[in-house]
């Protein structure tokens, strides 16, 4: 089927330049000089940003380690909060499940926004306000209903009988969960932990509200290069901001694809 | 090689009926016993009670004299093994073998013999380095089995290990089962709906109905002297017909039948399909219609009337007789059995 696979390969292609474009265009951005209205191409060509980006006073490496440290530990807390509340909804072992699922999907519905000016005022007593664990526990909000979905479908394709068969050969309970459960969803964890690590790396309006400014991450950095309307700086920090991402996604994405159960 | 003591296990669930409703069993250390139910008649549930997988209520099971309802699971070296093979996916085929023993801290130098010889033993060699969806599902059942062997378990428990697979590997999967455990000794209880299988397998049968042992004995009990009309049917009885007995006389509407049973009272009298025979004697006889005639491999079908009851006679293939015709049939005395009204 020729006109088929072409059909497939024109797809391909058309995702491919279309994913990628703006990256090259922000590449040429941060090397441009002169860039001026109507002119398609810079006039000329200059290092400044990425000088300015990697200066020894530049603000960039305290905002990467803050984006870094932040994500990481959300991914990781948010990924291991869902995963007793996704089996407990899949395996069917709850009682009121169809509230308690409510309940937990319910930051996908409500703009986060609105409940963390609630709970910034909590933050403040519990001296949780301009911290970095202040900002996990509210990156948490957005990112727990998405591992929860993301592992209850992996939960789906799970056969919890493993675990007795798993029993009557000599595993405790801790056994069972580090030699039977964790490694058959390990594809699925890994996804959890990408997508929770991708909605907390690229949070802004909650770092910026927990965070009282106090805690730097790249999206803070790249707002305020933004609204400086300086489009080289803008460009190279939109590179920075996007290069981890695409080498967490790089490390876990093949994993994935592992074994079948 | 262990003993089984099961007494008085019941179990019910939050807002269910019993599931188990106060089980005795008893089995001898080696032997091969076979707990026959139909499906929802708590043999699986039972299983997973003497695996420690779930929890009764009341009664005690005990290995060797020790009960073990406050051991966990994990510690109570019994083996249990599924319909599914429930094989871990991500391990290959030697390492789902080498599960058990890894947990118990052996050294792969004493694991790694033991998985050659089991795998052997089993029929496996070659496929050790394999994923379970590498495998055929008797490939599969065969690992699953293998994998509860290598513990040496004190109690084998087979949860209708081989109901998932066709007719002729299930005839095969069974005799090399009985081969395995006459060499490892163990004791073993299996679970199944299947009655061939039950007789394939078992030194004794129990046959178990909504949460009750209904009868325990020897298999040819289960045929010639049922505990209950259900154990009866359940075994192939098709002919059953309402009498009343006094001393080892049953007047029925066929005429009297003489019985090895003594009872007195409302009766139930049912003798096999394959009993009948040709001819006339003094008692337990009649003459029946025919009215239905089939051929059912390894002998003819029947369909019989005699004063409004209907009757079943497997007859040999050579006994030839046409729809319409009267027979003179009877049951030899020691073919029949009674079932008293209120074991019906």
């Amino acid at each position: 089927m020729v006109s088929r696979t072409l059909l497939k390969s024109t797809l391909t292609l058309g995702l491919g330049v279309s994913a990628l474009l703006p990256v090259v265009l922000l590449a040429v951005w941060s090397f441009a000089g002169r860039w001026y209205f109507p002119a398609l191409w810079p006039s000329e060509w200059s290092v400044r940003a990425w000088q300015s980006v990697f200066s020894p006073t530049s603000q960039v490496w305290t905002a990467l380690w803050g984006s870094l440290w932040v994500a990481s530990v959300t991914a990781v807390l948010g990924t291991a909060i869902a995963l007793p509340a996704a089996r407990a909804l899949s395996l069917g072992t709850v009682r009121v499940k169809g509230l308690l699922s409510a309940l937990l999907l319910a930051p996908l519905v409500l703009p986060s926004f609105a409940s963390v000016m609630g709970i910034q005022v909590i933050f403040i007593r519990l001296g949780l306000a301009d911290t970095r664990p202040g900002v996990v526990l509210a990156h948490l909000i957005p990112v727990v209903p998405y591992a929860v979905v993301l592992l209850g479908g992996v939960f789906g394709g799970y056969d919890a009988r493993l675990e007795g068969a798993a029993r009557t050969l000599g595993a405790s309970r801790s056994q069972v969960f580090w030699r039977v459960t964790l490694p058959v969803i390990l594809p699925g964890v890994l996804v959890s932990l990408l997508f929770a690590f991708l909605v907390s790396w690229s949070e802004y309006l909650l770092t910026l509200i927990v965070g009282g400014g106090q805690v730097l991450t790249l999206p803070l950095l790249l707002f305020s290069a933004v609204q400086g309307g300086d489009y080289a700086i803008t460009g190279a920090l939109s590179l920075l901001y996007i290069a981890p991402t695409l080498a967490v996604f790089a490390v876990i994405a093949p994993r994935v694809q592992g074994w079948r159960t | 090689m262990s003993r089984l003591s099961i007494t008085g296990l019941g179990k019910v669930y939050a807002d269910g009926p019993a599931v188990l409703e106060h089980i005795d069993l008893d089995l001898v250390s080696g032997e091969r016993f076979v707990l026959l139910g139909a499906s929802g008649s708590g043999k699986s549930t039972l299983l997973r009670v003497i695996a420690g997988l779930e929890e009764a209520q009341s009664g005690d099971v005990q290995v060797d004299g020790k009960s073990i309802l406050s051991v966990p699971a994990e510690k109570r070296e019994i083996g249990l093994v599924f319909q599914q093979p429930l094989l871990f996916p991500h391990l290959n085929v030697e390492r789902n073998l080498s599960f058990g023993l890894n947990l118990r801290g052996a050294s792969a130098r004493e694991v790694a013999p033991r998985v050659e010889k089991m795998l052997s033993q089993t029929g496996l060699g070659g496929f050790g380095k394999r994923l379970p969806h590498q495998l055929s599902g008797g490939q599969e059942q065969r690992v699953a089995l293998a994998r509860a062997l290598m513990t040496d378990p004190k109690v084998l428990l087979l949860d209708e290990p081989f109901s998932a697979l066709d007719a002729p590997l299930r005839r095969e999967m069974r005799r090399w089962v009985v081969e395995l455990q006459r060499q490892a000794g163990t004791t073993l209880l299996l679970v199944t709906h299947d009655q061939e299988e039950a007789l394939a397998v078992a030194g004794r049968i129990g046959f178990l109905e909504a949460g009750r042992l209904r009868q325990v004995g020897e298999p040819e009990d289960f045929f010639l002297r049922p505990a209950g009309l259900s154990v009866a049917r359940f075994f192939g009885g098709q002919n059953f017909i309402v009498g009343q007995q006094h001393g080892s006389t049953v007047q029925t509407a066929l005429g009297p039948f003489v019985t090895p049973r003594q009872h007195s009272g409302p009766v139930t009298l049912t003798f096999r399909p394959e009993a009948l025979e040709l001819g006339e004697t003094a008692s337990n006889s009649f003459r029946a219609r025919v009215r239905g005639a089939s051929f059912g491999g390894t002998f003819r079908n029947y369909e019989l009337e005699v004063n409004g009851w209907p009757l079943i006679w497997h007859a040999a293939p050579s006994i030839k007789a046409t729809v319409g015709e009267t027979l003179a049939l009877h049951v030899p005395p020691e073919a029949c059995w009674t079932v008293p009204e209120s074991l019906a």
